[in-house]
């Protein structure tokens, strides 16, 4: 295949192959996190207290219609809302998209240690 | 001829709009009958609200191909405050991938004769659905 019909081909697809990430308050939002964001998928055992911020979601099709995409996007989404780790994730996958959805939160030993708002007290309820 | 023109472009405006209510939402009492509320709706993904009591269940759901979280989200507290709650829990939230046939109109005909055809095509719809329930906050309960 001629080196230009790769690229037209890359472009195309490129084009048309889309990450997106949004998020939803469901609590107060904290300063943005710069370390790493966990990730603990539905079911799994949540550590310790947490303040909830929001629920996040990112959607990606195309090449960018995988777990390692989705969740990236989904971990930068609650890094700028103040999470250190998103909960309750869960990973649904469609033939040309896939979309992680999951609970953007501030781990409690975090939230002290960093001077933030207490655990419960950004909570909504 | 302008007239006919205008016409169509109102027509598809109306058309499009009327088939682009991508959100939805739904409610269903089992608790007391409350009077739809109109104060603001809290949520929580996580946890039911402490000394509340339970009116029903709600869900919301739309085509994230043009809803945004947010708007979802608003529909989910518009149910809870349709049974009369100040509170809701969102107790799951899904997307369910699903291809369809979906109908799309494009101009066609010359210049001088110009028409609107109608054309379907197979596309891969995202539909977010989030369910819970809804909830009224004790008097005077600080949320």
């Amino acid at each position: 295949m001629k080196p230009s019909l790769v690229i037209a081909a890359a472009l195309l697809l490129s084009g048309c192959a889309t990450l997106r990430a949004e998020h939803m308050l469901t609590g107060r939002p904290l300063a943005p996190t710069a370390g790493e964001v966990q990730v603990v998928m539905e079911g799994a055992p949540v550590p310790g207290a947490f303040t909830e911020i929001a629920i996040v979601s990112a959607t990606g099709t195309l090449m960018y219609a995988s777990l390692p995409s989705v969740l990236d996007a989904l971990k930068a989404e609650a890094a700028k809302v103040g999470g250190d780790a998103v909960i309750r994730v869960r990973y649904d996958r469609g033939a040309n998209g896939a979309t992680a959805t999951g609970v953007a939160v501030r781990l409690a030993a975090q939230a002290v240690g960093r001077g933030d708002a207490a655990p419960g007290a950004a909570a909504t309820f | 001829m302008r007239h006919d023109l205008l016409a169509l472009a109102v027509l598809q405006l109306l058309a499009l709009g009327a088939g682009c209510t991508s959100v939805g939402s739904s409610a269903y009492a089992s608790g007391p009958r409350l009077a739809p509320s109109s104060a603001p709706v809290l949520l929580s993904a996580t946890r039911d609200p402490s000394g509340a009591g339970a009116l029903g269940v709600v869900e919301a759901h739309g085509d994230r191909r043009s809803a945004s979280l947010a708007m979802i989200g608003d529909a989910f507290r518009s149910s809870v405050a349709s049974l009369g709650g100040d509170a809701g829990r969102i107790d799951s939230f899904v997307t369910r991938w699903e291809i369809v046939t979906e109908a799309y109109t494009y101009a066609c005909g010359g210049p001088k004769t110009p028409m609107t055809c109608t054309g379907s095509r197979q596309v891969e719809v995202p539909t977010f659905t989030l369910t819970g329930r809804a909830f009224k906050l004790a008097p005077g309960a600080t949320p």
